[in-house]
């Protein structure tokens, strides 16, 4: 059974502008069809304005669909205290989303006794097995988010949204702000709960190194509509969509001579105020026709789908391997096997 | 295509900058907090030097310092800071500020926070002109006009009238850019300017830094923590973790051999150069506390492969085989640990 379905979720908002007050839609989101397994990481990807945020609301329940249905394990979405006990958000920012006057204790506290999940007498004991769950120490329950680092703070946003046993967390580029080597370890992190917890994951993300490492599948947006979905390893390594294919190519590779062909794509998205006609990617599309101004072409395939009336006909495109020099790898494998046997370097020896 | 050699011209070229033995501290209310200590590098005309590090190494500080645009609390201290010969701790604030914009310039990360937002972008364009160059406003508004076009922005004759806020991040930057080069600087430092960008965006911008390097031979100190944009646009690195340099090597010999497990720790934190699926390596802890910094070397209480000698004896940044250095007691990494192991 699936976890999450979407039909054809459209989201419209209404902005006055301009200096007649004029009412003008922004269509953010457009017909979208989503499924997500349980125990599954989808990953959605696209740059700012492509809607992503939005749908990751919508699915949280923190914002209204305009139209389409939102159905969880195949009824229609709860509201309010049930949606969140079914489904958490662990956002971007973790300093603007935990109240700084109640300790991590307290804030993890909260959701397992609104929920009912625990009896007030063993709560101390469900805070301290969380706070482990995300490889904090249980002493940590006695301090405030201000006297935590970056990383930690993230721990207990994520420690805050397991302790409602969700069945799916959404995360809203819940690393993108953290040092490299933090992303890492909140990467690590989310994967071992999944496989302890099976929880889902909505990964949304305008990055897709990490993306590409840790989603079973993905769903590609530009401008409110998916133009490619399918199994991560698929969509990366025979991506069929041109603007998938640029986003890929830009992104830069930590070996050096490794560069793709230049910046793949001329100008900047469009406004979704004066969205193109028929494929709102056209307009930056290398291989656009008359055929893309005329009409907007459907999100199709069984597995692995796509939106774009010349996919059939595209230039082969491998995708891109980025493979470690034999000296880096050897190196990285030595630093590994250190690692693992120092089983004291963990984050809560360090603080 | 990155470039994997520079010209013979540029690798002999006298340094445009030089810093030798750089080290900031910040007065605070609670104490000195040493923001930079020892740093040493130098830049040649034409050459792209990334520095790299997290946050707290410093490498904003040391974009900062360059530009002599440290605020009044920081106190600098150096053996050498030298700009084409010319020494810029010797130099009357009326210079350095002559300097600035002129000779050397700076692209910020959030470009909206550097453009004032109540002026045109053209006047600001012709303002930063005529702070240099004594030319009348018709003409400044030509170079104005030519500047935001070489940077790729499309109709630049309409956009001089646009303000900050009508343009997209990547146009904003592009803005930016343009007013930093109005002048053809020799220096350029770009500190994280694509880092707020989306990433076909942020390859633009890759793509037109890179061009100006190339064409007008400016010297470009690059401020990052993404080693992907390192890997692409780097002719040498330096890598900055908690306020010293642990490791300089050219680009091409820091990603065919890391030679500092921090180095190594920025390497494996990325996606891509781990198994897909498989666990990522990512270093423990996180950056130390400026004020308490840990004894011997700095990144020793994170650090995989420290022992006794690594939390009792600053390691020095020692030149290795091939023209780089490392500050790791245990440099060359895989011929000293190996046989340790």
């Amino acid at each position: 059974m699936t976890l999450l379905t979407l039909r054809d979720v459209t989201r419209d908002f209404h902005l006055r502008g301009g200096v007649l007050g004029r009412r003008r839609t922004l269509r953010a989101l457009d017909g979208i069809d989503l499924v997500l397994h349980p125990g599954e990481t989808l990953a959605l990807v696209g740059e700012s304005g492509c809607g992503k945020s939005t749908l990751g609301r919508i699915v949280a329940g923190l914002l209204p669909a305009t139209s389409g249905e939102l159905l969880v394990e195949g009824k229609p979405a709860l509201k309010g205290k049930a949606r969140a006990r079914q489904i958490q958000v662990v956002f971007q920012d973790p300093f603007g989303s935990l109240n700084p006057r109640m300790s991590v204790g307290d804030l993890i506290a909260e959701p397992a006794l609104l929920h009912g999940l625990v009896e007030r007498r063993d709560v101390g004991r469900r805070v301290a097995e969380t706070l482990t769950l995300v490889g904090l120490r249980p002493a940590l329950a006695e301090r405030y988010p201000h006297e935590l680092s970056g990383g930690q703070r993230q721990r207990v946003a994520i420690a805050r949204a397991l302790a409602a046993e969700p069945r799916l967390i959404v995360c809203d580029e819940a690393v993108s702000a953290l040092d490299v080597s933090v992303q890492a370890q909140i990467a690590n992190l989310l994967q071992d709960i999944q496989r302890r917890t099976g929880v889902s994951l909505l990964f949304i993300s305008h990055g897709l190194s990490l993306v590409r490492h840790i989603s079973h599948r993905v769903a590609v947006m530009y401008l409110g509509r998916i133009v490619e979905e399918g199994p991560t390893e698929q969509v990366f390594d025979h991506p069929r969509h041109p603007y998938t294919r640029a986003l890929i190519s830009a992104t830069p590779e930590p070996l050096p001579g490794t560069t793709g062909p230049g910046a793949a794509l001329s100008g900047e998205v469009p406004s979704p105020l004066a969205l193109p006609s028929g494929c709102a990617f056209r307009t930056r599309c290398p291989h656009a026709t008359a055929q893309c101004a005329a009409s907007v072409p459907p999100l199709s395939g069984p597995e692995h789908a796509v939106a774009c009336w010349h996919t059939d006909t595209l230039p082969p495109h491998a995708g891109r391997h980025t493979e470690p020099t034999p000296r880096m790898a050897a190196a990285l494998d030595l630093y590994r096997r250190a690692a693992a046997r120092r089983q004291d370097l963990t984050e809560e020896t360090l603080t | 295509m990155k470039h994997m050699t520079l010209p013979d011209s540029v690798m002999t070229a006298p340094p445009l900058l030089t810093v030798e033995n750089l080290s900031v501290t910040f007065r605070t209310d609670s104490g000195p907090l040493p923001a930079l200590d020892g740093i040493s590098l130098s830049i040649r005309p034409g050459e792209t030097v990334a520095v790299v590090g997290e946050s707290g190494s410093g490498k904003s500080v040391l974009s900062l310092a360059v530009m002599g645009l440290l605020p009044p609390t920081a106190e600098l201290t150096a053996s050498g800071l030298i700009f084409d010969g010319e020494d810029l701790q010797a130099m009357s604030k009326r210079t350095r500020r002559d300097l600035r914009g002129r000779d050397m310039a700076m692209i910020f990360q959030e470009p909206s926070t550097a453009l004032n937002p109540v002026q045109r972008i053209g006047d600001q364009l012709i303002e930063a002109i005529r702070l240099h160059e004594d030319i009348p406003t018709p003409k400044a508004r030509a170079r104005a006009i030519e500047a935001l076009a070489a940077t790729g922005i499309p109709s630049p004759e309409l956009r001089v009238r646009a303000y900050p806020h009508e343009l997209s991040g990547g146009m904003r930057q592009r803005a930016l850019i343009a007013m930093a080069l109005i002048h053809r600087p020799r220096l350029l430092i770009a500190d994280e300017p694509t880092t707020a960008l989306d990433v076909t965006v942020q390859a633009q911008i890759l793509d037109l830094i890179r061009d100006l390097a190339r064409d007008n031979g400016t010297a470009t100190l690059f401020i990052t923590h993404d080693m992907g944009v390192v890997a692409e646009m780097a002719d040498r690195v330096a890598v900055l973790y908690a306020g010293r340099m642990v490791e300089t090597a050219s680009a091409s010999d820091l990603f065919e051999s890391p030679e500092h497990p921090y180095t190594l720790g920025l390497l494996g934190s990325m996606p891509q150069l781990n198994q897909r699926g498989a666990a990522m390596l990512p270093i423990a802890g996180t950056v130390p506390d400026l004020r308490q910094m840990p004894p011997g070397c700095h990144f020793h209480p994170r650090c995989p492969f420290a022992d006794h000698r690594c939390a009792t004896q600053r390691p020095d940044l020692r030149p290795l085989a091939g023209n780089r250095r490392s500050a790791c007691h245990y440099a060359p990494l895989l011929e000293t640990l190996e046989t340790r192991a």
